[in-house]
């Protein structure tokens, strides 16, 4: 089921970046327009999607050691 | 006579200098596109690569958003939406108004003329102008707007007197070594235009009538 979210996010990010192109060829407001309302809101929406994703697989979680129990040496000690 | 002279003399200086701010996104956005091409035939992305997928296209919308805010202060910019063409038709036709006036002269600077004038005086001057732009894309988009045009708000006197104020010729008039006069200009309750001064644009221009492409072209 990530995969899925992973490949719309991509694709959202596609968008966003396939709008910079005309853009730089010829900025005019019909440029400005697509870049302002249809990438930008997709680049926002790709990298949420993303960073939901990556969350939600334990991506931003902090990997803490089991504490060690007290008078226990340890596993080969 | 030739109506368009060509020649390096005819070109303001930089007017042909390659534009980084425009090159800077592409060589962003083409890494990204790749890795989030592979990410999207994979359905998945190594930690690396989905850092640098994030971080690219961000980065490249960064200079983007730049380039944008750059361009967007040019004549052609403002002139590429339809309602505009008329106004900026207008410009060049130096019929006596205020605007054309000052553009035909060479009194304000030719690729920035209707932001030297409708941006306002300093840094809030600029914000406010930006602010105004992306209310113009949403009302473009939407087609909420009224013709003929109208100024939103009142004309910030500031951006005439940025360049007026000190000019020894324009403190020698008599009507404007009135204290009265002076207080009443710069608290907005009169306007330099209508009764002293030509109006900015000719009321035909706001009305929205197609412009002529070919008048717009040449401001490109």
């Amino acid at each position: 089921m990530s995969r899925l979210w992973v490949r719309l996010a991509c694709a959202l990010g596609l968008l966003a970046l396939a709008m910079i192109f005309p853009l730089v060829a010829r900025l005019s407001g019909q440029t400005a327009i697509w870049f302002v309302f249809i990438g930008m809101p997709a680049l926002a929406l790709a990298s949420l999607l993303y960073g939901i994703v990556a969350w939600r697989a334990g991506g931003f979680h902090l990997r803490r050691e089991h504490p060690v129990a007290p008078g226990h040496q340890g596993r080969g000690r | 006579m030739n109506p368009s002279p060509a020649g390096p003399l005819f070109q303001p200086p930089g007017a042909s200098a390659f534009s980084w701010l425009a090159l800077l996104p592409v060589l962003l956005a083409i890494p990204a596109i790749v890795i989030l091409g592979r990410g999207l035939l994979r359905g998945r992305l190594p930690a690396a690569l989905a850092a640098a997928g994030i971080i690219l296209p961000i980065a490249a919308y960064g200079f983007a958003s730049g380039y944008v805010m750059e361009g967007s202060k040019e004549v052609s910019f403002c002139g590429s939406c339809h309602i505009m063409g008329p106004i900026v038709d207008s410009l060049s036709a130096n019929d006596k108004m205020l605007a054309s006036t000052h553009y035909t002269r060479g009194l304000v600077p030719h690729e920035h003329a209707c932001y030297t004038c409708h941006s306002g005086y300093g840094i809030w001057g600029t914000m406010d102008a930006k602010m105004a732009g992306l209310m113009h894309m949403v009302r473009t988009i939407t087609g909420r707007y009224d013709l003929p045009l109208k100024l939103n708000g009142k004309f910030d006197i500031a951006s005439c007197l940025n360049c007026h104020a000190a000019v020894p010729s324009f403190r020698a008039v008599e009507a404007h070594q009135n204290l009265e006069l002076q207080k009443q200009l710069v608290s907005g309750e009169m306007s330099c235009t209508g009764l002293c001064h030509p109006e900015a644009h000719p009321a035909s221009a706001l009305t929205g009538q197609t412009a002529s492409l070919d008048a717009r072209v040449a401001h490109r």
